[in-house]
Parts: C-alpha cells; structure tokens; sequence
C-alpha cells in the first residue's frame, strides 16, 4: 500500500485527495451545515470580546500562514522542478487541510456552529496526512541516495575548483617559463594575463601593462594589419616589430588565436609572440651578401668573358680570312684550341661560384634524350682525332632537362674519358631506361680510379694522387659542377672503376611526367 | 649595313674587323643612346647589341625601339654574358624582338654570318 502510495505521480495524488473530499462530501452531505441544536464556541468563551478576539485572530493568522506555505510548497514544485514532487504536494495538502481546520474554527466560535464540517475537515486532514505519514518512510532510501549524491557533487565542484586553480597556477607557471611573449585578451579586448617575459622585455609592472592601450607596443607600420584581424576576429600570423624597454624594437613571430566557447561564443584572444630579431636581421644580411655575390659574379662574368669575346672574334677573322692551307693556320690553330681551354676553365670557375652562391640556374624543357646525346656526341667527335665515340640509344624516352647543362655533363664526361684514356681508342656510350629514368652511362678503357678516389670524386677541388700531376691538367671542379647539374636535374650519379682498365660514369634522369 | 653596340671597344673593333671583312659597311656605338642617336642617320639592317652598357643599357636600348614602333626595322641580335637573363631573351626572342641571341664568349659560327647575309641581301 505505501509502495503504491510512494508510486504516485502528483496527479494521481491529487485525484486521492480530491476524491476523499467528495467522498467525505457525499456521506455528510445533509449534516454538514447542520448547526441548529448546537452552540457558538464564542458561548464557551462566555462572550468574552478580548478571548474570542485572541482565538480568532490567532486561528485567521495561522490558518492564512499555512495557505501560504502551502501556495509557496506548490509554486516551489511546479517553477523549480523540486525533486520528491509527491511528498511534496501530500504535505501542501496536509497545510491546507490543517489552515482549514483553523478557518472553520472563526466560523464555529462567530457565526455558526457548524461542528460537522469542522469535524469533516479534521477527518480530511486525518486522511491526508496518515498517507503523508505512510509515504515517507518509503522515500527514505531515496532521500538518502539523494543525500549521498548531493555530497559527492559538492565534493566533486569542490575538487574541480581545487583542479581548475591547480590548472590556473600551472598554465600561468608554463607561461612564466616561456622565452616568448604571452598574453590574452578578452572580448572587449581588455587585457587579462601577461607572462613574465613580458615584464622583462617592456620594463613595466603587470598593472602598468594592462592599462596600454592595444597595439601601442607596437611597430606603427606593423600594427595596422595585427588591428585589422583583432576586428575580424580570425587567426593572425605575422612577423610584427615590438618596443623592448630600451626603446629599440625588436623582430617577433606572432599568432593570435581567436577564442571561441563551444557554443559559438567569443571570449577573447590568446596570444604569442617570438623573438626572432636576430634571425632577421641575418636573413637581412645575408640577402645583402647574396645581392654583392650576385652583382660580382655577374661582373666577373662580364669581365672575363669581353676579353675572351674579343679574342674568339680576332680568331675567327684570321681564320676566315687567310684560309686553311697558309703558314699561319698551324698557329691559329694552337691559338684557338689553348683560347677554347681557356674559355672552358673561366666557365667552370664561374659555374663553381653559382653552385656556391646557389645560383646554378636551369631552363627545363622537354627533350628526347637519345637525340640531345647524338648531337652532343656528334660535337665533341668533331674535337677528337685519337678516339671514336660509339653511341648505343635503346631507348626513345623523353625527358625534362635543361639541354645545356645536360650537354655540359656530356662534354666533361667525354674530355674526362678522353683525357684519362691516352692509350685507348674508343669510348662507348649507352642510353637506356627503365619506367621512371634514363640511364645514361660513359666507359673508357683508361688508366681506371683507385677505391680511395672513387668516393671522393664529386668533391669540389678534389683531384686523384694519379692525376694530379701535369699530364692530366685539371682544377678538380668539372666533377663537382656535373653532380650539381645532375642533382638539380632530381637525377643521380655515380660510377664504376678498376685501376688500369677504364672507369664507367653512369647518370640517371627522371622521365618526363 | 651592320650596327655594332657595345661598351667594350675591343670588342666593337673585332666585330667591325670581321664583319667588313665578310664585306659588310659596319657602323659602332657604344652604348644605346650612342645607337639610338646614330639610328636617326644611319639605316642598319642588323644590329649586334650587347645588354651590360652604361648609360643606357641593352633593354633600355630595346624598350626605346619598342615604344617608337622602330624595332621591326632590325634584325637584332644580343650578345650578353649574362646567363641569368637567358628565360627574358628567350621570351624577346619568341616574340619578335630580337632575333637571336648569343652568350659570350661565342664564335662566330658560318650558320650566323649566313643568317646576317640573308638577311643584309633581302
């Protein structure tokens, strides 16, 4: 029974107590108002104004105090969503029917001794509150789980407020220790936290910081596009100049990250900022460098190259002008093959400054590579009296290659095999490839390499013990520029060699995509 | 005629050599306000024109004849030791504005002296 009592929704109970009213009613109903063969209570009282006034007044003023309990018990249910709703609404009834009780009371002591009714309504509230009575130890579990929980939420807010000043003391420690600046904004753009570096780099107090107005630590010309994102509230990263204490203003790195509450709502700004002075003004330097290293090689350029000009010119008159078979042509002959030697090491001296400068530049264009290696072959045979250059193409591939560089590869590997090869009479050349490269390899039957120069090869100023001698003449850049060449070119090279029977140089290329 | 531009006199005087020895009438300037003024007079058919001068350099020189509608007039080539404008003088060269270009130290190859013939006796 009290188990069902307990299950009750508020309705339900409601129903109950509305239906014990109506029940009570229907039983009562002729002697209810029944009054006549009764007295007032006021006759008790002996008509006696100033006790009928005290029981009356005190009956109204309790009965109106628990109508208005009960009134404040029900708007509580209904506006706070209370928890026990039932237990609830059985003790607003209860407080009502005991108000009643006391109202009757006025009535039976002034006007009419209706002692039926008031007895009805002490029925009532007998009613009512034995079931209040039976329900609660029903709810006891329940008051007391709630109880519980109760406690271990405060318990909980306790130990997350404890955790989020814990998070507040780390967060700050954390930014404390950071070599950058760290501050945040909030939505008004009111300045709420500065880190310690911050003190340090400006020279001002944690309060004296806040009150600057935003953007004053700024560069003037920096600071409008940092202004312009803070009104658009999106992410900012920029190199930004900053006023140091001593009034100098110093290079940063810095992000501003908008932040956002989950539900869409704009809370402020983080923000950091990096010192990188020091990187810029060596990038700035540097730059500076590269321009000078720029303008030099190109006068060096300039400078080398109109006297060689002048002189392949003055060469070219002589030989077009007294014709192949005169006592000079032996000489001019000497004369223009040492002047091509000549032009070739101020190349290489000059393409040796770009790869160090990294101004080696390449024209790509698409090639078919068995026809560029022809050609170039075809050239360098022209130059060769004492070997045959045998050219083998098994392939028709096509590649993506500056043809220049590629026939300056081509040139210095040939005069390397050549050069190296003064017994031999021929070099052979092969042009294969695969799904992604060209391989392009050159042999000679030649004096070969020793292991130990094998791996120093393509190294800049590099020259062999056996080479370096005066018959082989050489600076020990070719090799180097050529791995350069190749290199840019996302290609490969590298080689095979046993002393006294030749050496093999093979490069790989990329096909076209 | 030929006209040779360059700052370098060595170099205007080889090519004056050469080319009066193919038989051309050569006229030199050296530097391209010297060839602009020049051009008011004379009425070359080719000009050899080098790009690093001073005052007025090659691409001044040419962006002059451009704006006064001039450079159809010539068959230009530039020579130059500059490799880094090599992608700008191909771009010139595609479009018309010059004719060909060479980087220094060149020869002076028969395929060249046979394009300046063709193009002197046409």
């Amino acid at each position: 029974m009290i188990r069902h009592i307990s299950l009750l929704n508020r309705y339900g109970l409601a129903g109950m107590i509305v239906l014990a009213f109506v029940l009570l009613a229907i039983t009562f109903s002729r002697d209810l108002l029944y009054a006549g063969l009764f007295q007032l209570h006021a006759e008790c009282y002996n008509w006696l104004p100033s006790l009928i006034m005290l029981h009356v007044i005190s009956d109204t003023l309790i009965g109106l105090a628990y109508v208005f309990i009960s009134a404040v018990l029900l708007f509580s249910i209904y506006s706070l969503q209370l928890p026990f709703q039932s237990i609830f609404i059985a003790f607003g009834a209860f407080i009502i029917c005991c108000g009643a009780t006391h109202f009757v009371e006025v009535i039976t002591t002034l006007w009419a001794p209706v002692y039926w009714l008031a007895g009805s309504i002490k029925l009532l509230t007998a009613i009512i509150s034995l079931g209040t009575a039976f329900m609660l130890p029903s709810l006891l579990p329940k008051i007391r789980s709630t109880l519980a929980n109760t406690r271990r939420a405060n318990a909980m807010i306790q130990e997350i407020e404890q955790l989020n000043i814990q998070l507040r003391e780390n967060y700050m420690t954390l930014a404390d220790a950071m070599p950058l600046l760290v501050w945040t904004r909030n939505e008004h753009l009111e300045a709420q936290l500065f880190n310690k570096t911050w003190t340090t780099f400006s020279g001002m107090s944690l309060e004296k910081l806040k009150t600057q107005p935003v953007g004053s630590w700024m560069h003037p010309d920096d600071s409008k596009s940092y202004r312009d994102t803070l009104e658009r509230r999106s992410e900012y990263v920029g190199e930004i100049r900053f006023r140091h204490y001593d009034g100098v203003y110093l290079w940063h790195l810095m992000h501003s990250v908008p932040l956002w509450k989950k539900d869409g709502h704009f809370q402020g700004w983080l923000s950091t900022a990096t010192n990188i002075d020091k990187q810029k003004r060596n990038e700035q330097a540097l730059s500076e460098v590269r321009e000078r290293q720029d303008l030099f090689l190109s006068m060096t350029a300039h400078e080398l190259n109109t006297p060689l000009t002048s002189m392949q010119l003055l060469v070219t008159f002589l030989q077009r002008n007294l014709g192949q078979n005169n006592k000079y042509s032996m000489t001019i002959e000497m004369l223009e093959s040492q002047l091509q030697r000549f032009i070739h090491l101020v190349g290489d001296l000059l393409d040796m400054s770009r790869v160090k400068a990294g101004r080696l530049t390449l024209t790509f264009t698409s090639c078919d590579v068995c026809e560029l290696v022809r050609s170039i072959i075809h050239k360098v045979q022209h130059s060769t009296t004492t070997h045959t250059l045998h050219l083998s193409c098994e392939t028709t591939a096509t590649i993506n290659a500056d043809p220049d560089r590629l026939e300056q590869v081509l040139v210095n590997l040939l005069s390397n095999a050549i050069k190296y090869s003064p017994e031999a009479k021929v070099i052979d050349i092969r042009v294969i490839s695969d799904a992604s490269q060209v391989v392009v390899s050159i042999q000679d039957y030649g004096i070969g390499i020793s292991q130990e120069a094998q791996s120093h090869l393509f190294e800049q100023y590099y020259r062999s013990i056996e080479v370096s001698s005066r018959k082989y003449p050489g600076l020990g850049i070719g090799l180097y520029i050529v791995y350069e060449i190749v290199k840019q070119h996302h290609g490969k090279i590298w080689m095979e060699s046993e002393e006294g029977k030749g050496a093999t140089f093979f490069f790989a290329l990329p096909l076209s995509p | 005629m030929i006209m040779v531009v360059d700052d370098d006199e060595p170099i205007r005087n080889s090519l004056r050599l050469l080319l009066m020895g193919e038989g051309y009438q050569v006229e030199t300037a050296s530097d391209g306000g010297d060839a602009l003024k020049k051009l008011g007079i004379v009425k070359p058919k080719v000009i050899l024109l080098d790009i690093m001068m001073t005052p007025i350099d090659g691409l001044a020189f040419l962006k002059t004849l451009k704006e006064k509608g001039l450079q159809k007039n010539y068959a230009i080539f530039v020579m130059t030791a500059m490799t880094g404008i090599v992608d700008e003088l191909k771009e010139m060269q595609s479009k018309g504005i010059i004719r060909d270009f060479m980087i220094k130290p060149f020869v002076f190859s028969d395929r060249l002296l046979e394009e300046i013939h063709h193009i002197v006796t046409t």
